[in-house]
């Protein structure tokens, strides 16, 4: 498990010092770095959060977002026609919730998950939209 | 009620060496950009709703600069959520002009639900400094001289016509040169003051 510490410092070396997002549980200690640490604003919903990010960018900050896969497709709308025609880098955490091995409460709760099916969908997303990701 | 060609005049004559026009997707952008066309204006193209995050976003990041967020009905009713973070943020350098007229305008004039809307009290009770509704073009150029002397995040409300300029064009920028040449603006200007041999107004 990485030292969120050493990771949210590393990434502030690397410039990033602006954080918006919207909370997912695996990535609480990192929203709550960026809370302590450096500037973060907790948008309303993920694509608010592209369009913010995307306004600190433009204004000379590296900037971050942050959210669970289920909720980037609330993003799709900003990600298609913000990010992309303008050319604006972002650096994205996006939890993977619900991989069809794993076997999650979510996935138990409800066979139409929306979580595990999106842990699928978001990988075949990434890959159309030529995103790089890890 | 003044249309939005009128509205747009007005906002854009107030423009200085540190402003930062932001227009909303559609017709809004497109006719700004056919008033006079900027290095600090930007078009959104998609992403309706969005114009507000965004300005939040530069305001926060560039807090010499005076951000003037033009929003329309159809845009910020679906991302309302957005006026709630933006009231909490409340950056004092950004104001928030919606410009109502009830109706998807670019996409075939369908209504709006925004008559049935309060969007003063709305952008009040979201944390908005200043939440006021301003009656035709002269209140307009009003409050926007007030703000610029005050500051405080301020949501102004505007009731406009259904009407567009007719043969309207778009943009020739492309989306990557507008951001890029803001960028350029922005370093241009970083203190936000007039300097000399500045042909941007006062």
């Amino acid at each position: 498990m990485i030292n969120t510490r050493i990771f949210g410092a590393e990434l502030q070396k690397a410039g990033f010092t602006f954080f918006s997002g919207v909370p997912c549980s695996y990535l609480k200690s990192l929203i709550n770095y960026a809370i302590n640490n450096c500037e973060y604003v907790a948008a309303a919903n993920e694509g608010d959060a592209v369009a913010i990010a995307s306004g600190a960018f433009v204004g000379g900050k590296k900037a971050v977002v942050l959210m669970q896969n289920s909720g980037l497709t609330n993003a799709i709308s900003p990600l298609s026609s913000l990010t992309y025609p303008f050319r604006i880098p972002l650096l994205g955490f996006v939890s993977l919730r619900g991989e069809f091995w794993r076997i999650s409460i979510l996935r138990i709760t409800s066979l139409f998950s929306l979580s595990s099916k999106k842990g699928r969908l978001m990988k075949k997303f990434c890959t159309n939209k030529n995103t790089p990701f890890i | 009620m003044p249309t939005r060609h009128e509205a747009l005049t007005v906002i854009n004559a107030m423009k200085d060496c540190s402003t930062v026009q932001l227009a909303t997707t559609g017709k809004t952008g497109r006719e700004l950009y056919e008033i006079e066309d900027a290095d600090n204006n930007f078009y959104m193209v998609g992403s309706m709703g969005c114009i507000s995050s965004f300005g939040l976003g530069l305001a926060l990041t560039q807090k010499n600069k005076k951000i003037v967020v033009i929003d329309g009905d159809g845009s910020l009713l679906m991302r309302m959520g957005s006026l709630a973070t933006n009231g909490y943020y409340h950056p004092a350098n950004m104001i928030h002009i919606l410009l109502d007229n009830n109706a998807h305008d670019s996409t075939g004039g369908q209504s709006t639900v925004s008559h049935n809307i309060h969007f003063i009290d709305l952008a009040a009770s979201c944390g908005y400094t200043k939440s006021i509704y301003v009656h035709g073009l002269e209140e307009l150029e009003a409050a926007l001289s007030e703000w610029k002397k005050t500051k405080g995040l301020t949501f102004l409300y505007l009731k406009i016509s259904k009407s567009s300029k007719e043969q309207l064009g778009r943009p020739k920028v492309k989306p990557f040169e507008v951001k890029e040449r803001l960028q350029r603006f922005l370093n241009k200007h970083p203190s936000g003051k007039k300097e000399e041999g500045d042909l941007c107004g006062l």
